[in-house]
């Protein structure tokens, strides 16, 4: 640790202490604009600023490894959070970015008994994704006495954390609370402690250790130390050293208490789950601190590149009075930071109001967001209202309310030309498409994630591109279902690899509205999905009460798609062998084949439903993502959507890639060639059958009533009972929790006790084995599962 | 123990700025009845030449008493109504409490406490009357010359206390990182305690910080933006608005209570015949306040060594000079020259590094 801290005082030292008074902002700009004293500019997203010295790689890289770290209940996340890093929310299109509105999340406020607006939904119990969270509650209603939802959009965090460079004085300097120069423009500091505020969307947080610490705790609900003490070693190492830490304590303001009696934001966080506190260790804390403050900016398009419609652009961004609050610089200790931001409060208007206050801030106000890289990550403004740049400018409201007037008045090509100067401000294309890991590579066979057999060169091409169509952003493909809200098949499988199963938080949802009788569920989400990007919204619906009442919302957790092509192989009549509809043999086992028409057998998907591989690709692209692709090559597409990109969006060519990727991906390898004898002792393999045409899957894929009341389910498939499920594949289980179909059992152990329905299913028997079982067999047995 | 008054501290810069009292404003928003100050912190300065045009004279300026005390963190600055010449420091650290008493041109003695006593929190009382609460539900009695434990047997730390002159006492305290979920009041009369019941409203209170006594009621505050008030046993929940924590609260007989708290930005407001007046915010998290016998002059302390001093509505910020947190403050008459007192310090994790911060000033307006 300390060798750490010492590193990056050194760094600051090389970045520039500059120690003298506040710029004046009327100095002549020919002095003040002067280039930063380091460079910032990155062109690979997530990397750090060039100027970052080497002896803090290593905790940068690991800093940027915690940003992707998974906690679980076990380890202190949640309760309710349906999320499970920092990355999952900053996630696009690197860590340490923004995100899709799948990712959004709510702060809610109630009205206490005196009419006081109070927080809810703090320490993990705010959900990222309306009304679904983590098991068990699964479905979070509203409260009753919330009076507000404010949504919230992931911000990016590129170069962000260089605001902590900028003085105090030098913000001070930009305020104009009363207007006194009757621009219209009244930007005022927001304070934390004593300091001008600048981190968050309301400028709420002066240091990154309190912004960051106040996300991991009231969001994701992970408990964590003030960092002061570990600073405060620095004060024995000598006096460099000590300069050092005095500046980090200028800049980060890392003074704590753990008094309750007294005012301290930092003071530790506790909860009172099981999982020890701190939940993230002072060292994780103290990386992902120095990653947030020196994840790099991506480069603006040079100069020389830019058209000369950008640059008339440019000036007509600061004709219209953009630049009042988007300030083009602002000077700090590392030179000037081309942000377009003052960090100020500036009053947005009724229309923009989210009724959060926070320090000085008001329902109306927000910071002025930093532009640069602006064009990287759509939507736009607090809540993610807005798809394009133009709607985010024409929706500013009060002192912006004359420079959206002006922006009004330009021409369209005038409007296009200032549209082009944003893009400009941060040019960096998505050179990594993989979400957590920059150093992705595609695996070869033998590794997990690679193929299942070795490949010719044309057919490890064709394995390369399916992998990179399965990895990009679709959304710049365009023809995406409106409700779809992720933004590629990845997103949803990368547990624990490309094609994997999804994480924590990557359930699709399934919707269906309760008739009047409410015995029954009809499918209320309309094809071409059922992914809901904006089923509801609390602080905007009028009949908030009556969907809530009547809408039943179901999880589905994204399957492992590993050895896929493996089960394909094992033929129809394999799988009819094991059948046994009425239970002629009396072992209270009754598994059914799901038939489709012709005869076909199906054999993928929760209930069974998909008959091949090219199917499953085919369903998945038009049921959870929207896209179509051409009827001759699947039953499960539709000719036509309702979008106005020309069908098929998927040329065929793409299709066979995916299908191959997926077809070709290897099973997960077994790390035992026995079943273990309590595996059969305990009925497992009454449905998990261990192998069929030697395939070593571990299913019989039938489908088995688990006993769940039809009622509570939302019923998609009018082949396949509300209660039946395919017995799932056992095979690479250990990594792809949370189990069951719908994602609500964190552990194998949870998982097997959730076979039944109190009493109900054909599992129930198999479950008063398991229970029956000593501590030390129950254990044998699920080591073995983790095993296979 | 005497005290070097002359070590010395490096002058924390931040807060280096004079300012021009007419540039404090007080607003009103239209949504509500929340004030704020504005303009605090910053120089007027002149755009042309960027020198400051203000003739203020320079803010008044804190003197270190001591900046990195061992023996704890102080919390509560108390001058005794029978000795008002003294001044008493309590404080220690979660396993050893401290006080010391004096002032600052006599200079400070340790007063040696029971062994085992962990960190007090608050006192009050006289020299030969005081009472000290702690951690764990410690209460402890000096009657000028040995110490007498009348502690609860609860988890909960006592926070705050007011010692009447009838020798009752009250306390509040509730929960903390070392023990104890909710906020509890007792009262010790007759040689017993007996706890008394919060209000419905605030029954899930987690902490009552403060309890003072303005001559007819009692004024207690707490978590979330608790304020009690209420005659003997009969207590009710005022209504605030306000969802930050308050944390202290004087009574003064001229001029009402005071009450301040905050989190990461501050509130002060004031209280009279059980009525609230509107909030002023202020730039940090306020934890402690002091006034004089008018009333006129309060001095409010709180985060990163913030102090500010209140006559009427406007606002004199101290210079700081410690990065410490302050949690108390404390003003007497002393030689004719009415002297301040400033303390604070670190109670954060680590077990080896706490560490206290007396500062002092005379200051008049």
């Amino acid at each position: 640790m300390r060798d750490v801290l010492c590193g990056y005082g050194l760094c600051f030292l090389m970045l520039g202490c500059r120690t003298d008074a506040p710029a004046d902002k009327d100095t002549d700009s020919s002095e003040t604009l002067a280039p930063p004293i380091a460079d910032i500019f990155v062109d690979t997203l997530g990397a750090p600023i060039p100027a970052l010295q080497s002896t803090l790689f290593d905790a940068y890289d690991n800093g940027k490894r915690v940003m992707s770290h998974s906690f679980t209940p076990n380890t202190g996340l949640g309760p309710t959070f349906n999320a499970d890093s920092c990355a999952g929310c900053h996630q696009m299109p690197v860590a340490g970015g923004s995100a899709p509105r799948y990712r959004d999340f709510w702060l809610i406020q109630e009205v206490r008994w005196d009419g006081a607006l109070v927080n809810a939904g703090t320490n993990g119990e705010s959900p990222v994704r309306n009304l679904y969270a983590t098991p068990p509650t699964f479905h979070v209603p509203p409260s009753p006495d919330a009076t507000t939802y404010a949504r919230r959009n992931t911000p990016p965090m590129f170069g962000v954390g260089l605001f902590a460079f900028v003085d105090d004085a030098d913000i001070l300097a930009l305020a104009d609370p009363e207007d006194l120069d009757g621009d219209g423009i009244s930007g005022r500091p927001n304070y934390e402690k004593g300091e001008i505020g600048r981190f968050g969307y309301k400028s709420q947080a002066a240091s990154l250790e309190s912004f960051n610490r106040g996300a991991i705790f009231n969001q994701m609900g992970i408990t964590s130390d003030p960092l002061f003490y570990e600073f405060l070693e620095l004060q024995d190492t000598g006096s460099n050293h000590q300069h050092s830490f005095w500046n980090h304590l200028e800049l980060w303001n890392p003074i704590n208490t753990a008094e309750a009696q007294v005012s301290a934001l930092d003071e530790p966080t506790v909860d009172d789950d099981l999982a020890p506190d701190p939940e993230i260790s002072n060292t994780d804390q103290q990386d992902l601190l120095i990653f947030s403050t020196y994840i790099g900016v991506p480069r603006p398009t040079p100069s020389s590149e830019r058209t000369t419609s950008s640059k008339e652009g440019e000036t007509l961004f600061t004709e219209i009075g953009c630049t009042d609050c988007h300030l083009p610089t602002l000077p700090s200790k590392i030179g000037h930071l081309p942000a377009y931001t003052d960090l100020l409060l500036h009053d947005m208007g009724e229309q923009l109001a989210d009724g959060i206050t926070a320090g000085f801030a008001t329902g109306q106000e927000f910071r002025t967001q930093p532009l640069w890289g602006v064009g990287l990550h759509p939507p736009y403004l607090h809540d993610g209202r807005a798809d394009t740049l133009q709607e985010a400018i024409e929706w500013h409201g009060g002192e912006a309310s004359h420079s959206v007037d002006g922006w009004l008045a330009l021409t369209t090509a005038e409007q296009t030309s200032i549209l082009e100067f944003l893009h400009d401000l941060g040019a960096v294309p998505n050179q990594q498409n993989f979400l957590n890991d920059s150093a992705d590579q595609t695996p070869t066979y033998g590794e997990v994630g690679g193929p299942r057999r070795e490949l010719s060169s044309e057919e490890q091409a064709l394995f390369e591109r399916g992998r990179a169509l399965f990895d990009t952003n679709l959304i710049e493909k365009g023809g995406l279902s409106p409700m779809f809200n992720a933004d590629s098949c990845r997103a949803c499988h990368q547990d624990p690899v490309l094609g994997g199963a999804g994480g924590l938080d990557v359930n699709v949802l399934r919707m269906g509205w309760m008739n009047q009788s409410e015995t029954s569920v009809l499918p209320r989400s309309t094809l071409p999905n059922t992914l809901p990007t904006e089923l509801i919204d609390w602080d905007t619906s009028s009949d908030t009460d009556t969907f809530l009442a009547n809408t039943i919302i179901e999880a589905r957790q994204p399957p492992s798609l590993l050895g896929l092509g493996e089960i394909e192989y094992i033929s129809d009549s394999t799988i009819l062998a094991n059948e046994d509809p009425n239970d002629e043999n009396g072992d209270g086992i009754s598994g059914r084949a799901y038939r489709l028409e012709y005869g076909r057998i199906g054999r993928f998907g929760w209930k069974a439903q998909i008959p091949t591989v090219q199917d499953f690709v085919a369903d998945a692209l038009l049921q959870e993502i929207g896209v179509t692709v051409h009827p001759s090559l699947s039953d499960f597409t539709i000719a036509e959507d309702f979008d106005s990109c020309e069908d098929p969006e998927f040329i065929d060519e793409d299709v066979e890639a995916l299908r191959f990727f997926v077809y070709e991906l290897a099973p997960p390898a077994s790390q035992t060639s026995e079943v273990h004898p309590l595996f059969h002792q305990v009925g497992c393999d009454s449905c998990h059958t261990p192998s069929l045409d030697n395939v070593p899957l571990f299913s019989d894929l039938l489908l088995h009533d688990m006993g769940y009341p039809d009622t509570t389910v939302v019923d998609h498939d009018p082949f396949a009972l509300a209660s039946e499920y395919r017995t799932p594949p056992l095979w690479g289980i250990k990594d792809t929790a949370p189990y069951m179909h719908d994602g609500s059992a964190e552990t194998l152990h949870e998982a097997i006790l959730q076979h039944s329905n109190g009493g109900a299913g054909e599992a129930f028997w198999s479950i008063e084995q398991y229970q029956a079982l000593s501590t030390n067999d129950r254990q044998d047995l699920l080591r073995f599962l983790d095993s296979l | 123990m005497a005290i070097d008054l002359h070590c010395s501290f490096p002058i924390y810069p931040k807060f280096g700025y004079k300012y021009n009292m007419s540039s404090l404003l007080l607003l009103s928003f239209s949504f509500g009845s929340l004030l704020y100050t504005t303009g605090c912190n910053g120089a007027k300065t002149d755009t042309d030449t960027g020198t400051e045009t203000d003739d203020t004279p320079v803010p008044p300026q804190w003197s270190i008493i001591e900046s990195a005390d061992t023996r704890g963190a102080w919390l509560r600055a108390h001058v005794p109504s029978d000795t008002p010449e003294t001044v008493w420091m309590i404080g220690g650290q979660p396993e050893m409490g401290a006080i010391v008493t004096g002032n600052h041109t006599q200079g400070f003695t340790t007063l040696e406490l029971p062994s085992g006593t962990p960190l007090l929190n608050w006192g009050d009382g006289t020299s030969d009357n005081l009472w000290v609460g702690g951690l764990g539900g410690t209460i402890l009695q000096w009657d000028g010359n040995a110490w007498h434990d009348h502690s609860l047997e609860i988890e909960e730390a006592i926070w705050g206390l007011f010692v009447h002159d009838d020798g009752s006492v009250v306390v509040v305290g509730g929960s903390s990182r070392w023990g104890g979920d909710h906020a509890v009041i007792y009262e010790w009369r007759n040689e017993l305690w007996t706890e008394w019941t919060l209000p419905e409203e605030v029954a899930s209170l987690p902490n009552l910080f403060k309890v003072t006594h303005d001559g007819s009621h009692y004024w207690m505050v707490g978590s979330a933006g608790t304020v009690l008030y209420g005659e003997n046993t009969d207590i009710v929940a005022l209504p605030t608005g306000i969802t930050t924590d308050i944390i202290t609260a004087i009574a003064n007989p001229q001029s009402g209570v005071e009450l301040v708290g905050g989190r990461g930005t501050g509130i002060y407001l004031q209280g009279k015949n059980g009525t609230l007046s509107d909030t002023t915010q202020l730039i940090a998290g306020i934890n402690g306040i002091s006034t004089t016998l008018s009333g006129d002059t309060s001095l409010v302390v709180g985060e990163m060594g913030y102090a500010s001093f209140r006559q009427d509505s406007s606002w004199t910020e101290v210079t700081p000079v410690t990065t410490h947190i302050l949690h108390a403050s404390a003003t007497h008459q002393l030689n004719g020259a009415q002297v301040w007192y400033g303390v604070g310090g670190n109670l954060a994790t680590a077990d080896s590094t706490f560490e206290g911060s007396i500062l002092t000033m005379e200051w008049s307006p």
